[in-house]
């Protein structure tokens, strides 16, 4: 990533507007401590959203992943905390 | 007590069971089989790893190997199937030869045949030339055993012999076909065992057009009770497991190996291609992980008439 790494809210808001867009959905409705599920994601938007995230923030991201932080304030929280352990590991290769 | 020659022919399950195959594409299509797996034998390895195992593992923790998985469900498999007493062996559905490898280092073994309808699969076989295995290009429903077999597995092929466009019936028809042959295949005292994924939650007609056309052509998905009204009156049920976030993480560890050799599988099947199978591997490991589908495995006695078979408790070939 040429930019600079994003922290937790931003890969929140990153998460909340891609859901939105998939869903056709008002993004001030979509609560990001409520569990992906019950924001209407199933199996093929879930794998969506995980893949993008993937192109997005360059690293490999398992479906286990929901089911470990099945919000999307969790799961930011986790994915920052990855990038960021990316990002180190890196600038010492 | 009978002689070992007596008690080797074949039995006859009754005439209804069984079915006259119906088309080229009964119990399973060539053409839908090869497209999956006839990609390039060059292409798997980079997926599946040295075990070359297209189907569940069988960990005992998360931090298990692949490999190590594989290898484990393989030996649940041969015990489930009373191979490491048998004489000969039978794999429906032999994909690239782990389980024919794993009967060739049996020694009481002294014949094993794998039956596959890929030609890529087959070829493969023929290079590793496996001790005392003979691998037939063949359809169950056209299989003729020479001599019955003392322990049938088949792992990962049931999921092909169903079509989308079938009803319950004719699926079910279909697979007590496929019990009835092996129940008759089978010597009295021995054990097959089945492993094949099947619908969880999700109702037939939700399959996603992605898997079914895309990934899996003219294949369909048991339900778990149509196996069991299949195989009634042919087989006793000893064990049934549903280890299904076991196949979840084997296509997760799948993924993580197709990731790792990104560029290498590109250049053999192109970048398009390994765009599709990384998507349907994370699909299906969602799949599996939200119980849509289930990954069954079952260990199978035949039921006998003879009751001093049917009590007593060795397993395997009775010598």
């Amino acid at each position: 990533m040429s930019e600079k790494t994003p922290d937790a809210l931003a890969i929140q808001t990153w998460c909340m507007n891609y859901i939105a867009r998939i869903l056709h959905a008002d993004i001030d409705r979509l609560d990001p401590e409520v569990e992906v599920e019950r924001l209407g994601l199933d199996s093929s938007t879930a794998v969506a959203l995980i893949m993008s995230l993937e192109d997005w923030l360059g690293i490999e991201l398992m479906p286990e992943l929901l089911f470990d932080h099945p919000t999307i304030g969790g799961l930011s929280k986790h994915l920052a905390s990855r990038v960021t352990g990316a990002v180190a590991q890196g600038a010492m290769a | 007590m009978a002689q070992a020659s007596d008690i080797r022919v074949l039995h006859e399950p009754s005439q209804s069971d069984l079915r006259e195959r119906e088309g080229r594409a009964y119990g399973g299509s060539a053409e839908g089989i090869r497209h999956h797996y006839d990609v390039s034998n060059d292409f798997w390895p980079l997926v599946l790893g040295p075990t070359m195992t297209y189907s569940c593992a069988l960990f005992e923790s998360a931090q298990d190997a692949l490999d190590d998985a594989q290898n484990r469900k393989i030996s649940w498999h041969l015990n489930a199937s009373g191979a490491p007493a048998a004489k000969s062996a039978l794999d429906v559905g032999c994909g690239w030869g782990s389980v024919l490898e794993a009967f060739s280092r049996i020694p009481s073994i002294q014949r094993s045949v794998g039956l596959t309808l890929s030609d890529a699969q087959a070829e493969y076989l023929r290079q590793r030339d496996i001790p005392r295995a003979e691998v037939r290009v063949e359809n169950w429903a056209v299989h003729r055993p020479v001599e019955s077999y003392d322990s049938i597995i088949s792992v990962g092929a049931l999921e092909h012999f169903a079509k989308r466009e079938e009803s319950r019936d004719e699926k079910i028809s279909v697979y007590r076909d496929f019990f009835a042959r092996c129940r008759q295949w089978l010597h009295p005292t021995g054990r097959m065992s089945l492993q094949t994924i099947a619908f969880g939650n999700m109702k037939r007609e939700d399959a996603s057009d992605f898997m079914n056309s895309d990934i899996f052509p003219d294949s369909d998905l048991p339900f778990l009770d149509e196996l069991i009204e299949a195989m009634s009156g042919l087989f006793e049920v000893v064990a049934l497991r549903n280890d299904r976030l076991h196949y979840a993480r084997t296509y997760d560890r799948w993924a993580n190996n197709l990731r790792q050799n990104r560029g290498k599988a590109a250049g053999i099947v192109g970048e398009e291609h390994v765009e599709r199978t990384m998507r349907y591997f994370k699909l299906t490991s969602m799949g599996f992980r939200m119980g849509k589908q289930h990954l069954l495995r079952f260990a199978l006695r035949p039921l006998v008439r003879d009751w001093a078979v049917t009590g007593a408790d060795y397993w395997g070939a009775r010598v």
